[in-house]
């Protein structure tokens, strides 16, 4: 079903999401659905000779996506994904296999439900931490109602 | 040439951009489009390929994964900034905010505004950074989800 406010505690992780070996075919997948048509995701020798990057690049939306979906998946169907936050640190590249992680840093009630702040990042083989960011999704409390859908903000306040 | 300009001139430059970009935009959410993104994105969720599998929990009909706000994002809006300084644009940081899901046979009306833009001098020299906000609404007016992308200058 999804995650409840009073079982959370503050230092938890959360379950990781493990995608890749990325390939150009994903790549270039991501890139069609979204019409993204930067050279440097699919043109390997616009993307070397031209702008000197080691390979094409794998799509930093691609990468926001992984850890939308890490939040949305442990947010459930009770819970909302409520706000997502990334900064673009480092690159990946094909051939690259990728976690997606977070970890809860604060809660707090809000009214009849629960607000919780993670960390969140996705993390290549050797450790590297390309895209680090910050969630906060709104739970249940426990035997109090679902998060309403669609989401509004002032729930929160009563 | 670059190397001449001034702070003054760039931040006046800057202050410029500051205001809505283009006009609203407005696309439908098809079907096809939605599928394409869960696939590749790999999102199995039926509520992202089966009707009755998404109003059974409680969606008005097939929910869009969120990354399609990036379809919008390509296709409805400007995203073009010419800079009288530096050699480099690089996107940044995004920020979302999400609301009402976008919901197949939905037309979402994108509207764009750069909402900052500020000159800063980092270890490397000048670093100007531009904030640009999407909104997403749907056809009752309801605010589906907030973007903003903030691009670096350098």
């Amino acid at each position: 079903m999804g995650a409840i406010f009073e079982d959370v505690e503050i230092g938890q992780e959360i379950p990781r999401l493990v995608k890749g070996p990325i390939t150009t075919a994903h790549i270039v997948r991501w890139s069609a659905a979204m019409e993204n048509w930067h050279r440097i995701h699919f043109d390997w020798h616009y993307a070397t000779q031209h702008d000197g990057l080691p390979d094409v690049l794998v799509n930093g939306s691609w990468k926001q996506h992984v850890m939308i979906q890490l939040v949305t998946d442990w947010a459930g169907e009770t819970g909302w994904a409520w706000k997502i936050a990334f900064r673009f640190r480092g690159m990946n590249l094909p051939g690259e296999t990728l976690t997606a992680w977070g970890r809860v840093t604060g809660k707090e009630e809000r009214g009849r439900f629960g607000v919780v702040d993670l960390e969140i990042g996705l993390r290549n083989e050797q450790g590297a931490e390309g895209t680090p960011g910050t969630a906060r999704v709104v739970l249940p409390r426990r035997g109090g109602p679902p998060v309403p859908y669609p989401f509004d903000p002032a729930v929160l306040a009563g | 040439m670059t190397a001449e300009i001034s702070d003054a001139e760039i931040e006046k430059h800057l202050a410029s951009l500051i205001g809505p970009v283009g006009e609203p935009v407005t696309a439908l959410v098809e079907f096809g489009a939605v599928r394409r993104m869960a696939l590749a994105i790999g999102d199995l969720d039926p509520i992202h390929f089966d009707e009755a599998a998404a109003r059974a929990r409680g969606y008005r009909g097939i929910v869009a994964p969120w990354p399609l706000l990036w379809l919008y994002f390509f296709t409805c809006t400007e995203y073009e900034h010419d800079f009288p300084f530096g050699r480099a644009t690089v996107h940044g940081q995004d920020e979302y905010e999400f609301h009402e899901p976008m919901i197949v046979g939905d037309r979402i009306t994108v509207t764009t505004a750069i909402t900052g833009a500020r000159l800063k001098h980092g270890r490397v020299g000048r670093l100007g950074q531009v904030v640009s906000e999407r909104r997403f609404v749907n056809q009752d007016g309801a605010l589906c989800a907030v973007l903003k992308t903030t691009l670096f200058r350098r």
